[in-house]
């Protein structure tokens, strides 16, 4: 028998479910899955859930009793077929990474010994799984830079970096979608708006995402900041079928 | 009106919380001292959902231009109006241009005040606490007004009062779970970590309390997983810090322990250098 996932409580009202200890998209995919299932069986219960790279949290309305609702998630044997799948999208991102927007592109390139050109053509080739949002408000871990483009956290981090910046630390990449110090590289920027409390979703990116990213000019940056700025702008998604 | 005259150390208007976008990385928010903050609204009859103001250590000075009813609870405070001596814990009255002051608190850090109906701040995402970029504004600062609702006078004076435990404030025991990386730490770590004395760190705020005493433990960092309020992270240099109300959504360090929600507000009530220690539920 499988050991995983594991259930156990996380405090006064809630439960902690845990896959195997590793970053991959089969167990993202199987965290989703048992999101989506757990919301429609027992919507009733619960008030929300986090999802992240290998577990699921789920938050129970106050009077809830854990210890009987761990049964009836251990309880699960199969995802139901019959539960509406989660529709997920390839979401095509317009980032400039042209100076002025990419402060430290030309110091990461040197370090990896590429042209800043090379590091812009490796990193909009990749694709990018967006594992779940967390950190900031609308900020998505994705998953797949390629092991060239990987680059330590700057040593000190900048106290101030503009909403949009597109960023490289360690073995992630990321976009920071509201202003906020950070530590990470940022090698451009993007002229979408990633979290707004007035739309629905208040995220622009979900967990199961895949994220593209597409090199712009910053004509054409400017052009996209005032179609947003007007509402105007229609983000490029299509549907992912796996 | 209300009007804020000096916006004293830390004072936000906050409910019990943002619930329902913790999945999009927005954090909770919400009042530090549940406990303290349902009692006002509860001497004010007021749903325990309202929002109130939350005051840190030293307190705003607020201008009332109408009359009110209000209730103070939580930290011992000294308030006065119109440098007249109320009481805490009670519903009080106050007259139209009543100054409203705080002073510090003898015992505690965070009081909440309550006023018929509640604040009726901003609501984003459902909820009027305060936090940087959700909210227009992070903190209530001198210059803010505040509506109040109309006030009509019911059978003479304002007498209800609460009797406050004062064990919420003065006892140092911490309840906490095991949190989900417990398991995975050496079993003499497990022992010794729930009676080991801590003292709280300067650097404490809303999103976070830092304790000093488990600096000879470590833990390594995990992959990034769900964290909430009251949950206890042990960093691999051995620093411990407990997650509060504004805290992140996920997070990489180990998670040791989980603080019960009443402990989470007796830990928000304790100031720098006072002692705690944890026990297992």
């Amino acid at each position: 028998m499988n050991k995983f996932p594991t259930y156990q409580r996380f405090g006064d009202s809630a439960v902690l479910i845990r896959w195997e200890n590793e970053i991959s998209s089969t167990i993202n995919s199987e965290v989703i899955e048992m999101e989506a299932y757990v919301k429609d069986c027992f919507s009733e219960e619960i008030i929300e859930t986090v999802p992240t790279y290998n577990s699921l949290a789920i938050y129970l309305k106050y009077a809830n009793n854990v210890t009987s609702f761990l049964e009836k998630v251990r309880s699960i044997k199969e995802i139901d077929s019959n539960v509406k799948p989660v529709t997920r999208y390839i979401v095509y991102i317009p980032v400039c990474y042209e100076q002025g927007f990419a402060m430290d592109l030309e110091a990461l390139a040197t370090r990896h010994e590429l042209t800043p050109s090379e590091v812009v053509t490796l990193h909009t080739e990749a694709s990018y799984r967006v594992y779940f949002n967390g950190f900031l408000p609308g900020f998505p871990y994705l998953g797949g830079l390629p092991i060239k483009l990987h680059t330590a956290r700057k040593k000190t981090p900048r106290l101030h970096i503009e909403a949009g910046s597109v960023a490289i630390g360690g073995g992630q990449t990321g976009i920071y979608t509201i202003p906020s110090p950070g530590g990470w590289n940022i090698i451009g920027r993007c002229p979408l708006r990633f979290f707004s409390s007035e739309i629905t979703p208040v995220s622009m990116l979900q967990a199961g995402d895949e994220v593209k990213f597409i090199p712009i000019t910053s004509e054409a940056f400017k052009k996209i900041e005032n179609e947003v700025a007007s509402n105007t702008y229609i983000i490029r998604k299509e549907l992912r079928y796996d | 009106m209300i009007k804020v005259l000096s916006g004293g150390l830390l004072t936000s208007i906050q409910d019990l919380g943002r619930f329902g976008y913790r999945s999009s990385g927005v954090p909770l928010s919400g009042v530090m001292d549940a406990v303290s903050a349902r009692l006002a609204n509860k001497l004010m009859e007021n749903t325990p959902s309202e929002a109130l103001m939350e005051i840190t250590n030293s307190g705003p000075v607020l201008h009332f231009l109408e009359g009110a009813e209000i209730a103070i609870t939580g930290a011992a405070f000294k308030p006065t109006i119109n440098d007249i001596g109320v009481s805490m814990n009670s519903r009080i009255r106050v007259p139209k241009d009543g100054i409203l002051k705080f002073g510090l608190p003898d015992y505690g850090l965070r009081a909440y005040l309550a006023m018929k109906g509640g604040f009726s701040t901003e609501e984003i995402l459902g909820s009027r606490s305060q936090y940087q970029s959700i909210t227009k504004k992070k903190r209530v600062e001198k210059g803010d007004s505040f509506l109040l609702e109309p006030f009509e006078l019911i059978n003479g004076l304002a007498t209800a009062s609460v009797k406050v435990d004062l064990k919420h404030f003065s006892s140092e025991m911490i309840e906490v779970y095991p949190g989900p990386e417990f398991d995975f730490l050496p079993k003499s770590f497990q022992k010794e970590i729930v009676k080991k004395p801590l003292q709280i760190l300067a650097e404490s705020n809303r999103m976070a309390y830092l304790l000093k005493g488990f600096e000879e433990f470590s833990a390594n960092e995990i992959i990034t997983g769900p964290v909430q309020p009251g949950t206890v992270q042990l960093t691999p240099s051995g620093q411990c810090i407990v997650l509060m109300r504004d805290a992140q959504t996920t997070g990489g360090y180990a998670r040791i322990l989980q603080l019960s929600e009443s402990a989470i507000s007796q830990l928000s009530q304790k100031r720098t250098f006072e002692k705690v220690y944890f026990k297992l539920i």
